[in-house]
């Protein structure tokens, strides 16, 4: 049994306070583990929960008590997951695809972001007559200040606000439209206004800049990959 | 007391559902409290287990349910049986009946068997 546990000084010689809000925290946040079980079908659980303490605190049980006998009788963690999972396979297939589902989606506006990028450097570096050469510097330049920026955004300000806003799925596949459309029309002007040589120098020096992206990435990559592996060992080596 | 076996639990589980329903709308852990009282407590099985199994007649149009708040206070999500439950209970009604008939017959040349 896991409970917090707090002393107080009216009750001497150590006595615990059960906590029943902290201990149905606790079971709830155990059940919503497996994404098995929507938080209505929780909620309904929680309720039958309440109803068999009522029932057992009649009897003369104490409120802690009641809760572990209502517990067992509710059933375990995983008989409950499996006999949910009987009937939420599609909320459970649902739930678990959404994460790569999102990926994609940050995947495809950092593409379109760096299209945007190319067009906009193109159009405007020709407007002003600059050489090729310097657009094609000024371009990965851009991209890479921004990478640089937004990361130093998502790791100092508040994290869970701005991971929110990734998280809101409506709201990245309104933004992914917006992008692809800005994309095209920027494309399409683009390829109609620049010298095509700037355009190959532009996408070469893009094309380094991705490989470096990669490398970091690949490296990031193995990192993890090969820290998790080390904790999962150390867990089994420890029983 | 023998508990009885989880198959035929499993098989009765709709008709007997279904024919709690039939009579008031409940909730489930009024069900289940009600189906302990019936069977004698030989029918036992982790209670949360009820819900599930709720949930696909539910989903197959037997039953429905809304949510209430009760006289605790709290809410609750109560169920109720729809005509096609109906419909169903009493194909299922007959069903147990033709079983039981069979069994009875054999029985009743042999009565002690065992």
């Amino acid at each position: 049994m896991e409970h917090r546990t707090t002393f107080n000084v009216k009750d001497s010689l150590n006595l615990t306070t059960f906590s029943l809000e902290d201990s149905l925290n606790l079971w709830k946040k155990e059940l919503a583990k497996s994404s098995v079980m929507t938080t209505e079908n929780i909620e309904e659980l929680e309720s039958h929960l309440r109803d068999e303490m009522d029932e057992l605190t009649l009897t003369g049980l104490s409120l802690e008590e009641a809760f572990i006998i209502a517990k067992k009788r509710i059933g375990s963690t995983n008989t409950l997951t499996r006999e949910f999972y009987k009937v939420n396979r599609k909320y459970h297939l649902k739930s678990k695809l959404m994460p790569y589902l999102q990926g994609i989606l940050l995947l495809l506006v950092f593409q379109s972001a760096q299209n945007i990028i190319q067009s906009v450097s193109a159009l405007v570096g020709s407007y002003f007559d600059m050489s090729a050469y310097y657009i094609s510097y000024i371009s990965p330049g851009i991209e890479l200040l921004l990478l640089v920026s937004g990361l130093l955004f998502f790791f100092r300000g508040n994290k869970y606000k701005k991971l929110s806003i990734l998280k809101s799925t409506p709201l990245l596949i309104s933004f992914v439209l917006l992008i692809k459309i800005s994309e095209f029309a920027l494309g399409v002007n683009a390829s109609r206004l620049v010298n095509p040589r700037t355009f190959g120098l532009l996408r070469y020096n893009h094309i380094i800049l991705d490989l470096l992206l990669l490398s970091l990435l690949l490296a990031i990559s193995g990192h993890l990959f090969y820290s998790i592996r080390k904790n999962n060992t150390k867990q089994f080596q420890n029983g | 007391m023998e508990n009885l076996s989880k198959e035929l639990i499993g098989a009765s589980s709709i008709p007997i559902i279904l024919s709690i329903l039939s009579k008031n709308e409940s909730y489930g852990y009024e069900i289940i409290q009600r189906i302990k009282e019936l069977s004698e407590g030989k029918i036992n099985y982790a209670d949360g287990t009820l819900y599930p199994v709720l949930h696909k007649l539910e989903k197959k149009e037997l039953i429905e349910a809304y949510w209430k708040v009760a006289e605790t206070g709290r809410r609750r999500k109560y169920y109720r049986i729809k005509s096609k439950g109906k419909k169903e209970l009493a194909r299922e009604q007959e069903n147990w009946i033709t079983i039981n008939t069979i069994i009875s017959k054999l029985w009743n040349i042999e009565p002690r068997l065992t």
